[in-house]
């Protein structure tokens, strides 16, 4: 008797709408968690990334751009704004399927663990895709459990009258590997988030014997605020010596300084020394050396009524020992831009720069004032403490002292994100270089001896892994045949 | 005194570089003949010029290493140099892990020859080392970036004999391929390779990006190098990926491999020609 189908249900029927709803549900939240979708999104973003590669490398602003770049300016692939809503809304989804994917994957590892650890019967052994069958003489059980020892497998046996059952596994905990792997990914991409988030930096220069307080508007330059954690940290750092050395003239070989720290209330933290590549920390702050060094000149401006105006002038050592040290300035409320060449002895105040300063103790130093403009004009030169009247102006050279530049950046992310790169080669090494091994073997006595049922399986490498298997049972039959114990 | 001493190390350095082409290319005809004529003698003879090869190209990368005060890491020439050495290095350990893998030395022992002659293109001139290269993070970066492009290198070596092979099948015991190890288990250490590469890769990124931190407090700033090498990145793990999602293997896998590693040559070694960024001031040249 045919068994009644069941009835139909119709989607307005309640109980009918719900089972759809949990049908669809279940399939939407298979797709978001599957490994098709994963490669989807991979192959999105690897197409994302690759845009933003070319937009980073500047081609769009070569002058005679090769084909490709032009074709690739064509299609609007040079604008960096294009790409933020679809990366994040990519890293979104990415984020949905790393998790779901994480969920099933944990399930289908548990199953196979359960699925396959049990030992298995001669015929369920036999039929196993890398397996092999032969007969010795006698002692089947004791030079398979050799055999086994010797792989380093963990043995589980299963022994009667007739037969005797062996299992083993080795890097069990290689299963978890790709799990591990993907969970990384959670990681790098929180300690992004975190980054976002508490992410500031900024540029400041210090004079030798000047003391920067951190705080925002101390900074010359400071990204946006913070989301979180934008309150100022108010320590203390002071500028004690620049040391520069060199490879040879032009060529550097460190930038360092080294600074004084103190708490916001001036309680004295201890001297420092800080190098490109060897950054200090602060109260959370990594403060970077920066890689420009060089004089601040001070000047003061005086027109014809008398009104004041102060100004600092940056003059950078430059990259080649015979390039000038020059900079321009216009003086606040004038129209007067003058182009400045320092000429310096201080020079040789600088750590690794005192063969370039005379040796008598008054240290001379003087700018080449030019007035800028269509018809430049040189104007003269200008003594430090001297003064010089300029298109009606009175400059006054004021002070001059060596500077070095400091970057600074507080981000609570990079400890996160450092490690989940050291989880993410972890886990790599483990899922593809931890790869589990397992093994069942059968000894089964019979009238012409016992006959031996080996079967085996991994999960990567599966033809080498066969190849490798194959020459250890040939080695393996052949001990059988004089096999002693 | 001093300047003869200079003269004479740098005279060394390039006469053991010609010295280790010159093995290479011996070491190549080797190889070759071997395949082609199926004589093991001849193979054994391009393993130990190989061997040799390789101890003399490491004589001149270390009088170099000496003379320069700093690893190759610099210029084109030193670059590719270390890199050929990488290589040969690689598939002598291979070879000697797996004996059935000696006919790949008649595609890898070439490519390094031919990059060590590329090599000579650049400039040999020694650069000092400015400080933000100073700094253990680049031993790290660049041997990982090499260790990367050398399993890679070997890893099309094993494709391509496997197309051959799938093309012409083997079956000939005349045929040189027949004398290869099995379809399936070319594509499976193309496989591992590929894997070791990408692992390597993953490496070289993540140690540059703790670097930059070190050196200019950020992990990532979208550098032009940096980012075509996640893009190289994300090639191979969509590689990786599909031979779980979708099973590539064989044809496709080896095909992907192929055209992989020439794209990542072009973002690695093509693109820093075209472009300022701050590899492209150390690499080209």
């Amino acid at each position: 008797m045919a068994t009644p189908s069941p009835p139909f249900l119709p989607s307005s029927h309640p109980c009918g709408s719900m089972k759809n709803t949990t049908n669809y549900s279940k399939k939407i939240f298979t797709l978001l968690g599957s490994l098709r979708f994963s490669f989807l999104l991979l192959l999105l973003f690897c197409l994302l990334v690759a845009q933003r590669a070319i937009i980073a490398q500047k081609f769009v602003y070569l002058e005679d751009p090769p084909w490709f770049i032009t074709a690739l300016n064509a299609l609007g692939l040079n604008s960096p704004d294009l790409l933020s809503i679809p990366m994040y809304g990519l890293l979104s989804l990415l984020v949905v399927n790393l998790a779901l994917a994480t969920i099933s994957m944990t399930k289908r590892i548990k199953a196979k663990s359960i699925g396959l650890g049990g030992i298995r019967g001669l015929e369920a052994v036999q039929s196993m895709p890398i397996s092999v069958d032969f007969f010795v003489p006698a002692d089947g059980d004791a030079l398979l459990t050799t055999f086994f020892e010797k792989k380093h497998l963990k043995i589980t046996r299963e022994s009667s009258a007739s037969e005797a059952r062996l299992y083993g596994i080795k890097r069990g905990l290689g299963r978890w590997g790709v799990l591990m792997f993907h969970l990384t990914f959670l990681v790098i991409l929180v300690g992004a988030l975190l980054s976002v988030l508490t992410r500031y930096a900024g540029i400041f220069d210090l004079a030798i014997g000047e003391t920067f307080v951190e705080s925002r508007d101390r900074y010359e330059s400071v990204t946006a605020p913070p989301i979180l954690f934008s309150g100022d940290k108010k320590f203390h750092l002071r500028l004690d010596a620049i040391d520069l050395s060199y490879w040879k003239p032009g060529a550097l070989k460190q930038n360092a300084s080294t600074v004084s720290i103190f708490t916001e209330h001036g309680v004295p933290l201890g001297e420092r020394h800080l190098a490109i590549n060897s950054p200090l920390r602060v109260d959370g702050v990594e403060i970077y050396q920066g890689s420009k060094t060089g004089f601040i000149a001070g000047l003061e401006a005086i027109d014809a009524v008398g009104t004041k105006a102060q100004g600092r002038v940056k003059f950078f050592l430059p990259a080649r020992p015979d390039e000038p040290m020059i900079s321009r300035v216009q003086f606040p409320g004038t129209n007067l831009i003058l182009d400045l060449e320092l000429f310096t002895d201080m020079v040789g105040t600088i750590k690794g720069l005192e063969g370039l300063g005379a040796q008598h103790k008054n240290k001379v130093s003087l700018l080449k004032v030019t007035v800028a403009g269509a018809h430049r004009i040189f104007n003269g030169v200008l003594f430090g403490g001297a003064s010089l009247e300029v298109e009606g102006v009175t400059v006054r050279f004021v002070s001059l002292t060596p500077f070095t530049s400091f970057f600074a950046a507080r981000d609570y992310g990079v400890p996160v994100i450092f490690a989940g790169f050291a989880l993410l080669i972890f886990g790599l090494i483990i899922t593809y270089f931890w790869v589990p091994e397992q093994y069942w073997a059968v000894v089964r006595q019979e009238e012409n001896g016992e006959r031996v049922v080996i079967g085996a399986t991994t999960e990567k490498f599966k033809a080498s892994f066969r190849e490798r298997f194959e020459a250890e049972i040939l080695a393996l039959q052949a001990k059988g045949e004089n096999f002693d114990r | 005194m001093h300047y003869r001493r200079k003269v004479k190390t740098l005279i060394g350095e390039f006469l053991f570089y010609w010295l280790a082409l010159a093995a290479y290319v011996a070491s190549s005809l080797g190889y070759i003949s071997g395949l082609s004529f199926n004589k093991p003698n001849y193979k054994k003879n391009g393993r130990l010029l190989a061997m040799g090869g390789l101890v003399l190209h490491s004589i001149a990368l270390v009088i170099r290493w000496y003379q320069v005060g700093h690893g190759p890491y610099i210029s084109t020439y030193e670059i590719l140099s270390s890199t050929a050495w990488m290589a040969v290095l690689l598939f002598v350990l291979l070879e000697w892990r797996q004996r059935n893998f000696a006919n790949l030395g008649a595609l890898t022992l070439p490519l390094a020859f031919l990059m060590m002659g590329f090599a000579l293109l650049g400039s040999r001139e020694a650069k000092s080392l400015p400080p933000t290269l100073q700094s253990a993070w680049l031993v790290v970066h660049v041997v990982f970036a090499k260790l990367a492009v050398a399993a890679l290198l070997v890893a099309v070596a094993m494709a391509v004999f496997f197309l051959l092979k799938q093309v012409q099948g083997g079956g000939d015991k005349k045929n040189f391929l027949a004398r290869l190890p099995s379809a399936a288990v070319l594509d499976d250490y193309g496989y591992r390779l590929v894997v070791f590469g990408f692992i390597c890769l993953t490496v070289m990124i993540i140690s540059g990006a703790i670097w930059a931190n070190n050196s200019w407090g950020q992990y990532w700033s979208w550098d032009s190098a940096q980012t075509w090498s996640l893009v190289v990145w994300l090639v191979y793990g969509l590689l990786l990926h599909g031979r779980i999602t979708f099973h590539w293997q064989g044809t496709i896998s080896a095909w992907y491999a192929i055209i992989a590693f020439f794209f990542s040559l072009v973002a690695f070694f093509v693109l820093p020609y075209f472009i300022k960024g701050l590899h492209s001031q150390y690499m080209v040249g």
